[in-house]
């Protein structure tokens, strides 16, 4: 059984641990979610990345989110969780996730606690994304590197898990209509790719109290 | 046996349902019924997991053992069921508790249907709410009768191993024992296949097309015959909600172990399996 470096061990914790997918049952058995261009059922995303879904260890927990910074050539002023692209050095997705953490917004790997995994993300831009849930001890100073972020902020994660706050909406990009996921939080507009994630946070953790 | 939110605004204007209001959430057990007061679907009357849909725990029963008929009879009546108004129940998102009250009607000869998309989909609807407490009402109280033959025991599941397909509604997490939130002991029943209660939905938290659900069912099934599928899960709850997706598939009536997970493992001469 997974135990979580942290004491007394809480009930969204417990539930927690039971959404998301084990990190040592490995990333085949994950669904894959996201875009699918139409017509084409053999697609496959060239890339591979991974994103860091830092949870904050509070008794009332809260998301890290980022705002990456608004020059930026792709996804600029969006918000979305720390991460990246994988790199020949990194021996796994877990690894992606904490390095890019680090670099981001300077969040230190000892301060994470990985928990598992969530589905995986096709996106538009040629990336299949794999969310790492993480434990992170509070307080923390973040260090953001500002050529990629603009800003980090943090989410009730009651916000989040709660299904009512999610919309789903078509855009048409090119002809074609795409069905994309937004979910506000104050003045932050969560949407796409972050939002599916955060998405299919809510719905394991939901199905997860079941009995 | 599903009703979209337009359905039962036009049933709840007529009159003609009995709208019921089963959400719940384990780790507050009381949370839920101040949700109830804080708003509802107008007319629906709360449902309680523990008190009205189940009966007491014993030490060797799972976490929720079926109401005894009597008992149940008197919550329809107090809720003001009548036999010639259609029972609708709905929670929260997934519809795993509103699928124990579908399949106790149904065990004990009656019907029900669930609101599709839940709570959720109603408020998103943009319809309107109620606040408070609901008027007392009184209904009809009918004589019931369990049908004993939807349900497997756990003697019945160790003397027909090999003849049973059972069919696991918990998480992968807790199926395979990597993880366990409720229960002492972690795994399964050994020979059971997994199909966690999420993947009946859609991403917007209403039941998946009759078809497709058909066409996922058969992959998991293969050629074994649907009288051999029991459904069982952590208490007997989420199974219901197995049990509810075949039949809305077209597969007719199966069977559940109300006992379930938690029942199985009060028995440490059961066996269990577990798999990463």
């Amino acid at each position: 059984m997974i135990m979580a470096a942290t004491a007394p061990e809480s009930d969204w914790l417990r539930r927690l641990q039971a959404a998301v997918s084990p990190l040592n049952s490995g990333v085949s058995k994950l669904e894959i979610r996201g875009y699918k261009p139409p017509g084409d059922s053999s697609y496959r995303p060239r890339k591979t990345a991974a994103v860091l879904v830092p949870l904050l260890n509070l008794e009332r927990p809260e998301i890290v989110l980022t705002r990456r910074a608004d020059h930026l050539p792709q996804h600029a002023g969006q918000v979305s969780f720390p991460g990246g692209a994988a790199e020949p050095q990194d021996q796994n997705a877990v690894q992606t996730a904490l390095r890019e953490a680090h670099e981001e917004i300077g969040l230190p790997a000892h301060h994470a606690t990985p928990l598992g995994f969530l589905d995986r993300l096709d996106t538009i831009s040629d990336y299949r994304v794999l969310p790492v849930v993480a434990l992170v001890q509070a307080p923390i100073a973040w260090q953001l590197d500002q050529r990629e972020v603009a800003e980090v902020f943090t989410v009730p994660f009651e916000h989040v898990i709660n299904l009512e706050h999610y919309e789903n909406r078509p855009i048409e990009r090119a002809g074609i209509s795409y069905s994309i996921w937004y979910l506000q939080y104050k003045h932050h507009n969560i949407w796409g790719v972050t939002a599916a994630m955060l998405l299919n946070l809510a719905i394991r953790y939901r199905d997860a109290g079941n009995d | 046996m599903l009703v979209s939110v337009e359905r039962l605004s036009q049933l709840i204007k007529v009159g003609s349902c009995v709208l019921v209001d089963c959400r719940f959430d384990l780790s507050q057990s009381q949370k839920s019924q101040q949700d109830y007061l804080d708003g509802h679907i107008p007319g629906a009357i709360y449902a309680h997991l523990d008190k009205h849909l189940s009966s007491a725990i014993t030490p060797q029963s799972g976490r929720h053992p079926l109401p005894e008929p009597e008992s149940f009879a008197l919550f329809l009546a107090s809720m003001g069921w009548q036999k010639d108004k259609l029972l609708v129940a709905y929670d929260s998102g997934n519809n795993a508790y509103s699928a124990r009250l579908w399949w106790l009607m149904r065990y004990f000869g009656l019907a029900a249907a669930l609101l599709d998309g839940g709570w959720e989909a109603w408020k998103k609807a943009g319809l309107p709410l109620r606040q408070g407490a609901s008027e007392l009402k009184t209904g009809d109280s009918p004589q019931l009768v369990a049908n004993h033959k939807l349900t497997v025991d756990a003697a019945q599941i160790l003397s027909q191993m090999g003849n049973l397909l059972l069919l696991d509604a918990r998480s992968s997490e807790r199926y395979s024992g990597a993880v366990e939130p409720l229960d002492s002991k972690a795994g399964h029943i050994p020979g059971a296949l997994n199909r966690p209660l999420g993947l009946n939905l859609n991403a917007q938290g209403q039941f998946k097309s009759q078809q497709q659900l058909r066409e996922e069912f058969e992959q998991l099934l293969a050629d074994i015959d649907v009288s051999k599928v029991v459904h069982y899960c952590g208490s007997g709850v989420t199974a219901c909600h197995n049990a509810f997706a075949m039949e809305l598939a077209g597969y007719g009536v199966s069977r559940i172990y109300p006992g379930s997970w938690s029942e199985w493992i009060r028995d440490p001469s059961r066996p269990i399996e577990t798999s990463s």
